[in-house]
C-alpha cells in the first residue's frame, strides 16, 4: 500500500475539513470537498491547514493534496511562478529597482543563481508545465 | 526544557520578503542583532519550493538545498509558507530522496546528519524577550492588531509544542512595547496564496479580515504573504496602519526613531 493509499484509508469522509476550509466557504471548493465525496479542485486552497488541524483521523491532506498536484496540470498563474523559478531560482524575478531598495536599506543585492544550480532545480521540471511564461 | 534557538542563526526572507518587503528583511536582522544573535544571510537566495515548486516539480530539492546550504545553522524564516516547506522539509522528507541527496551532492553540500532546525522569527524574538524591555528606547501607545500567517498558527503540532501559541507569544511581545494589543485578526488566513487560482473568493477572504478590524488600528504583519494580501485589496481604505512585527519592534528600540 502507497504513502498516498495509507492516506486515503483513514479518511472516512465526515466533512469536518470541508466545512472549516476557508476556501470552500469563500466558494472555491478545495481538495477538502473531494476527500468529503463532492468534486473540489486541489489547486483552491489557502495552505491554513485548519483542515489538518480538525481531521479526527490525522489524515495528512498536505501530502495528498502535494500528490493530487502532481497528476493535475496547474493553473497558469502557478505555471507562471515555477517558470520564474526555473528561470531564475526565484518565484519573483528582482528589478533594479529593487535591487537599488535592497541596497538603500543596507541589505545584500540578490546574486544572479548559479547555471548549474538552476540545471539542478529544473531537472525535476514536469512536462505539463512547459507552455508556462516567465512573469517579469 | 523547551528548546533554545543558538546564538548564531541564517535569516532566509523567502522571495516575497527579500524582492517586495526587503524593510522586513532589514528590520529582522537590525532586532535580531539586538537580542544577541549573530545573524549571517542565507547563502542561496533561492525560492524554498512553497506552494509553486512543491506543488508542479514534485519531491523538489529546492528545501534540501536550502537546508544544507544553511551549513548546521538554525534558520530563521519570515515567512508563514517558508516556514512550512522547510520545517516539513527538515522533519519528513527531502533527506531520504536518492536524487536529492545526489543533487546536494552535485552542489558540493553534503546530506546534514543533524539538520538545521527552522523557527519563524517570532519565535527567536520570544525566546529573548527579557531583553527586549532594556532595549526600549520609546514605548508605543498604538492599537494593534495581530495578522497572524495561517501556516504558523496551524496545524499546531508541527510548528509549536504545547506551550503558548505564537499569536500568545506575538501578543505578549507587542505588549512590552506598550502597545494595546486588541487581538488577532479574522479568519484562518488572508486568501494570499488562494489568489493564484481564484482572485474573487481569495478578495472575499482577505476583505473578511481587514474590514474587521477597526479603524485606526495598526496592523502587525509576521507574513510577506499577509501584507500582499492587504495590498492586492487596498486594505488601507479601512483606515489601518501597517508594520512587519520587527518594524514595530525597531521602531520601539532604536535611538534614531523621530
Amino acid at each position: 500500500m502507497t504513502r498516498r493509499d495509507q492516506e486515503l484509508a483513514k479518511c472516512t469522509a465526515c466533512g469536518l475539513c470541508r466545512d472549516v476550509c476557508p476556501a470552500t466557504q469563500a466558494g472555491a471548493p478545495s481538495i477538502a470537498v473531494t476527500l468529503s465525496g463532492g468534486t473540489g479542485s486541489v489547486f483552491n486552497c489557502c495552505f491554513c491547514w485548519k483542515c489538518i488541524d480538525v481531521c479526527p483521523h490525522d489524515v495528512d491532506i498536505y501530502l495528498l493534496m502535494s500528490f493530487a498536484r502532481q497528476d493535475t496540470r496547474a493553473p497558469l498563474n502557478y505555471r507562471t511562478m515555477a517558470a520564474n523559478v526555473a528561470d531564475s531560482g526565484r518565484a519573483l524575478p528582482i528589478s533594479e529597482h529593487r535591487q537599488h531598495n535592497r541596497t538603500r536599506l543596507g541589505l545584500p543585492k540578490l546574486e544572479e543563481i548559479s547555471s548549474s544550480l538552476l540545471k539542478i532545480i529544473q531537472f525535476r521540471h514536469s512536462p505539463k508545465d512547459g507552455d508556462a511564461k516567465t512573469r517579469s | 526544557m523547551a528548546y533554545q534557538i543558538q546564538d548564531n542563526i541564517v535569516v532566509y526572507p523567502g522571495c516575497l520578503a527579500a524582492v517586495r518587503f526587503p524593510e522586513y528583511e532589514a528590520s529582522a536582522y537590525r532586532v535580531l542583532a539586538a537580542l544577541g544573535y549573530h545573524v549571517s544571510p542565507h547563502k542561496l537566495q533561492l525560492c524554498c519550493g512553497s506552494t509553486v515548486v512543491d506543488s508542479i516539480f514534485g519531491n523538489t530539492p529546492l528545501p534540501a538545498i536550502i537546508l544544507s546550504a544553511a551549513e548546521g545553522l538554525e534558520i530563521i524564516t519570515l515567512c508563514g509558507s517558508c516556514t512550512n516547506v522547510l520545517t516539513r522539509a527538515a522533519q519528513v522528507q527531502s533527506f531520504y530522496d536518492p536524487e536529492i541527496s545526489a543533487s546536494l551532492g552535485a552542489l558540493g553540500l553534503s546530506e546534514l546528519l543533524t539538520r538545521p532546525s527552522v523557527h519563524h522569527v517570532h519565535e527567536a524574538i520570544w525566546q529573548r524577550r527579557e531583553l527586549i524591555s532594556n532595549l526600549i528606547r520609546q514605548p508605543l501607545s498604538e492599537t494593534a492588531v495581530l495578522s497572524i500567517p495561517c501556516q504558523i498558527g496551524a496545524p499546531a503540532g508541527l510548528y509549536h509544542d504545547a506551550g503558548l501559541s505564537p499569536a500568545e507569544k506575538m501578543t505578549s511581545i507587542l505588549a512590552m512595547l506598550g502597545l494595546n494589543v486588541a487581538g488577532v485578526a479574522a479568519g484562518a488566513c488572508c486568501g494570499s496564496s488562494l489568489a493564484m487560482t481564484d482572485r474573487r473568493a481569495a478578495d472575499e477572504i482577505a476583505n473578511a479580515r481587514f474590514s474587521s478590524i477597526a479603524p485606526g488600528s495598526l496592523v502587525v504583519d509576521t507574513c510577506a504573504n499577509c501584507r500582499s494580501a492587504a495590498i492586492r485589496i487596498k486594505a488601507e481604505r479601512y483606515g489601518l496602519k501597517f508594520a512587519f512585527l520587527t518594524e514595530i519592534i525597531l521602531e520601539a528600540i532604536s535611538d534614531d526613531q523621530a
